[in-house]
């Protein structure tokens, strides 16, 4: 009786390694396809977040002067809501000689995940209406 | 002969049954792995199409718009379609670029000014619908319903003013 015992345990050892390996590559694939699907949730968040700053950066350079007013350290701040997505801006105004610059700090944010920044300047004309080089 | 003899004692039995519960346990394993990998490799394909769909029209446009310069820019109605209308000139001709929407797909259609816009000449350069371009106090608007049916709009500021 126990030479038949012996004569089955090496299956069940060698199925039992065999499935325990199984088991070690398959959380090693869990892990890899988990990681990719964070990966490819990031990477849209992102793209969707460059996007919208894009939009507003171009819509700030428009009309800097009409999205809210100036303090007296010529900083004028800026939020909205597009969809799901939460843009900041900061708009600093500094009147320099060859006219005035608006530098544009964005950030995007998502369900409070950061989902890009953004950093643009413009010149604009100065007060005698001549474009800054 | 042993083995027979085996199979029939209860302790056989119990191996047998053990030995089949590991082969499903290793098949239903092999089968969720599979079907877990499909559902992410659909997302992460589904998700990328959706963002380069709509980066693609925007970054198309926003570049076409860009290399005409500003001063160049105009939206006209002709045909029965509202056109963004990119006028350049190249070796003392004036030429156009007329881009429009024609059903599901955005239209693009390259001739001298001199000529008058002919929409059926115009080759499809992009998935998206209802592409609707205007101009008010420099900026540019364009929007539109990319392939994933979600409405985007594009502004760009045109140094030059537009017309």
């Amino acid at each position: 009786m126990k030479r038949e015992r012996m004569g089955m345990s090496p299956v069940l050892i060698e199925l039992v390694i065999v499935v325990l390996f199984f088991a070690l590559a398959a959380s090693i694939l869990i892990r890899a396809f988990a990681a990719a699907d964070e990966m490819s949730r990031t990477s849209a968040l992102k793209s969707e977040g460059m996007l919208a700053l894009t939009d507003l950066c171009e819509r700030i350079k428009a009309d800097p002067e009409g999205f809210g007013t100036f303090d007296d350290a010529g900083v004028c701040s800026y939020s909205e809501q597009t969809g799901l997505m939460y843009l900041t801006a900061r708009i600093k105004r500094s009147d320099t000689g060859a006219g005035v610059y608006y530098g544009v700090d964005l950030t995007a944010a998502k369900d409070g995940v950061p989902a890009g920044a953004l950093s643009a300047g413009q010149y604009a004309g100065n007060a005698a209406g001549e474009d800054a080089p | 002969m042993e083995r027979r003899t085996l199979r029939g004692t209860p302790g056989g039995q119990v191996t047998g049954l053990f030995t089949f519960v590991l082969q499903a346990c290793f098949a239903v394993m092999a089968l969720l792995i599979v079907l877990f990998g499909a559902r992410v490799y659909e997302n992460i394909e589904a998700r990328g199409e959706a963002t380069d769909g709509a980066r693609t029209a925007m970054a198309y446009l926003a570049g076409k718009v860009r290399a005409c310069g500003g001063s160049g820019v105009s939206v006209r109605r002709e045909g029965g379609f509202t056109v963004l209308v990119l006028a350049q000139t190249l070796d003392g001709a004036a030429y156009n670029t007329y881009i429009y929407g024609s059903g599901d797909s955005i239209c693009e259609y390259f001739g001298s000014a001199e000529r008058a816009f002919r929409p059926e000449f115009g080759e499809p350069i992009l998935n998206a619908a209802d592409f609707v371009p205007s101009i008010e106090d420099g900026l540019l608007t364009v929007s539109m319903t990319d392939t994933a049916g979600q409405a985007r709009t594009l502004h760009l500021y045109l140094r030059g003013g537009g017309a």
